[in-house]
């Protein structure tokens, strides 16, 4: 990462600067030099000459200056050294590691359920120790091995045992999809079939911590020093506890009561798409509920759940221009919100006729408008193909598409937007400012709460430190960094939920906000 | 005795320094003389042509042989001289090297001999005549 110069404690000077000095402070005193006369020594031209490029004189100069620059660039290494966020690579790992005893966090594996068909009453033996000898292992189709995570026995009434397998290979291709074959090749019960299917797809699948995750950890180790089993010590064992998978720990001290403390944990994204994919597999709770148990003294009543996601319902009004693709695609963007209400789906016929509802009519220029569908599972738009929209009054307009979209099924309660070019880059900012938000509160924390924990049990570190919990305006400086200046202006019409809500119970767990139905129409 | 001096007179008193000797100019050098093959300073007090001497320490350096001459000086160290191209890679070269000068007219490049090629064996020559437009002069530099 660059550091602007005015940053740095010493002038920076560029690539030939020195040079030209140089030769300027000859041209100059060439100029005043005299013959025996007195007169002028040299002509201007002839002094341009002898300090042209490429010259005897330039040639001293550039070297002069190559020299000195190099040793400059050594120096605004250094000073780059003294931070973690502009440190490189090689620092951060010999010597920010030893210096904060903060080591990068290893790979871990995939986890998620398997059916596995076997005889009734079959036991099968797992373990939370990875490469446990007595666990049951397996293989999927490209090789990699899973170990059975805890011990389970098979219905009476012979159905197959659904196990919670975990890799013990790790990296992104242990998210396995669900419908893959496991073959079990370890410690398999009698009477199993020899292999297992996926049923759900695997997650928590991650390669080795990187530089990018590395240092916000280290920040944070820095600003609150972890020691004796503080908030900062929770959280630090909770992130380190689930190897690389853990993407954010929130601890809540005196949940339940006091010399309680709750730790609510979120995973990494990774690979994975869709507004589900900070939710932690069970076997990185596992992981982080093992690194705390080997830590955290007997008295102290700790619990580790995962976030619940709460979906968050947001229109956008973006000023972008029309007719580019940069903007809208059409020249009339349609359809529009009417305030706060979106244009969404509210009759679906079949997969080519729905009838949205939208506050404008469709220009009269075309018959076709270009317009999309926001698919929540995904947080992805996704382009409609139109064959004709005719209104059916009352601000109703029916749609026939000349297709059924693929990858979604079109629903009531769907928000339809006009369609951009940019829609990949605009539904990614908007899954990444989501994953940027923090955990929600778990009891009434707000000054006029009549709980008796309001004053402890608040969310740590505290939403206007780190990790917001609030979903709203500052969405926008996330896509005019990812737009640019095709982005103008933009508001927020309307977000609901704002904040994520307080569960039924703390033993819920904490809400966090995630991309829910998105509408973005022209400002 | 001789006479009697007044009072506050000293023999030094009547000295008078006379005409200061003139100041010695020190020579005007636009650019210092050097040894075309060496590079050494040949007279400390003869000023050289700054395009002959350019062209000089472009054909003396090789280009890259050190961190701080990434842009001057010649690649021909790089050029097979026992091959039949060797000629025509040669002439490219050092027609690479003085259009520098010959694109802001100071240079002018007469003729171009290369003795090179499998008939030379491992080892090339260049005879390089330029005709200095500034002044007129006609130089030739070998290498």
């Amino acid at each position: 990462m660059a550091i602007p110069a005015d940053e740095l404690q010493f002038p920076v000077r560029q690539r030939g600067e020195i040079r030209e000095e140089y030769l300027d402070d000859l041209r100059a005193g060439l100029r005043e030099m005299v013959d025996a006369l007195g007169n002028p020594a040299f002509t201007d031209d002839e002094i341009a000459i002898a300090t042209a490029d490429h010259g005897e004189h330039w040639g001293r100069a550039d070297a002069l200056d190559a020299v000195l620059f190099m040793g400059q660039q050594r120096a605004v290494f250094m000073a780059k050294q003294q931070l973690p966020r502009t440190a490189a690579s090689i620092t951060l790992r010999r010597d920010y590691v030893e210096l904060w005893d903060l080591p990068y966090l290893e790979a871990s594996g995939g986890s998620g359920p398997v059916s596995a068909p076997c005889a009734a009453e079959t036991t099968w033996l797992g373990s939370t120790v990875l490469g446990d000898p007595a666990a049951v292992k397996g293989r999927d189709s490209a090789g990699r091995v899973y170990q059975v995570l805890f011990s389970v026995q098979s219905p009476v009434n012979g159905d197959p045992a659904i196990l919670t397998l975990i890799g013990i290979t790790t990296g992104d291709g242990s998210n396995i999809g669900a419908g893959e074959v496991i073959t079990w090749v370890e410690n398999v019960p009698l009477l199993a079939t020899p292999s297992g299917t996926v049923v759900t797809d695997f997650s928590g699948g991650l390669p080795a911590e990187t530089d990018p995750d590395y240092v916000p950890r280290l920040e944070r180790r820095i600003r609150h020093k972890p020691g004796a089993g503080n908030n900062a010590q929770m959280r630090a064992w909770s992130e380190s506890g689930g190897k690389n998978a853990v993407g954010g720990a929130w601890v809540y001290k005196a949940a339940f009561h006091a010399g309680s403390v709750l730790v609510a944990v979120a995973q990494k994204r990774g690979s994975t798409v869709g507004p589900l994919a900070r939710v932690p597999s069970v076997g990185t709770l596992t992981n982080v509920r093992n690194f705390l148990a080997s830590r955290i003294p007997r008295f102290v009543r700790w619990l580790v759940l995962p976030i619940v996601t709460e979906y968050s319902d947001m229109v956008l009004s973006l000023a972008l221009g029309a007719a580019s693709d940069a903007g809208w695609a059409d020249r009339q963007p349609w359809p529009t919100n009417n305030g706060a209400t979106p244009a969404s789906i509210t009759v679906v016929t079949d997969q080519t006729h729905i009838r949205i509802a939208s506050n404008t009519a469709p220009p009269s220029t075309t018959d076709d408008p270009l317009i999309m569908v926001w698919h929540r599972a995904t947080s992805a738009f996704i382009q409609l193909n139109v064959a004709s929209v005719a209104s059916a009054g009352g601000g109703l307009y029916d749609i026939v598409l000349a297709s059924a979209p693929g990858g979604i099924t079109l629903a009531v309660g769907q928000r339809i937007s006009p369609f951009s070019e940019q829609n990949e880059v605009i539904a990614q900012t908007i899954a990444s400012y989501f994953d940027s938000l923090g955990a929600g509160e778990i009891i009434d924390v707000s000054s006029t709460s009549l709980d008796d924990r309001a004053g402890y049990a608040f969310r740590w570190p505290k939403p206007n430190e780190e990790e917001p919990q609030r979903a709203g305006s500052s969405l926008i400086p996330f896509l005019q960094d990812a737009l640019g200046p095709a982005l103008v202006d933009g508001t927020i019409a309307a977000v609901s939920p704002a904040v994520p809500t307080l569960p039924a119970n703390p033993i819920d767990g904490p809400n966090l906000l995630v991309a829910g139905q998105i509408g973005i129409y022209p400002l | 005795m001789g006479p009697i001096i007044p009072a506050g007179i000293f023999p030094l008193s009547l000295w008078s320094p006379g005409t200061p000797p003139a100041p010695v100019i020190p020579v005007s050098i636009l650019c210092p003389e050097l040894d075309p093959n060496t590079g050494e300073r040949r007279s400390l007090d003869v000023s050289a042509d700054p395009t002959l001497t350019a062209l000089g320490l472009q054909l003396r350096t090789m280009l890259a042989s050190g961190s701080a001459v990434q842009n001057d000086g010649h690649k021909l160290f790089s050029i097979r001289k026992n091959s039949r191209d060797a000629p025509a890679l040669i002439e490219h070269e050092i027609n690479r090297i003085v259009k520098p000068f010959v694109d802001v007219g100071t240079l002018e490049v007469i003729s171009i001999v290369i003795a090179a090629g499998p008939p030379a064996g491992s080892r090339g020559s260049i005879k390089l005549t330029v005709k200095l437009l500034r002044s007129g002069e006609i130089a030739t530099l070998t290498a």
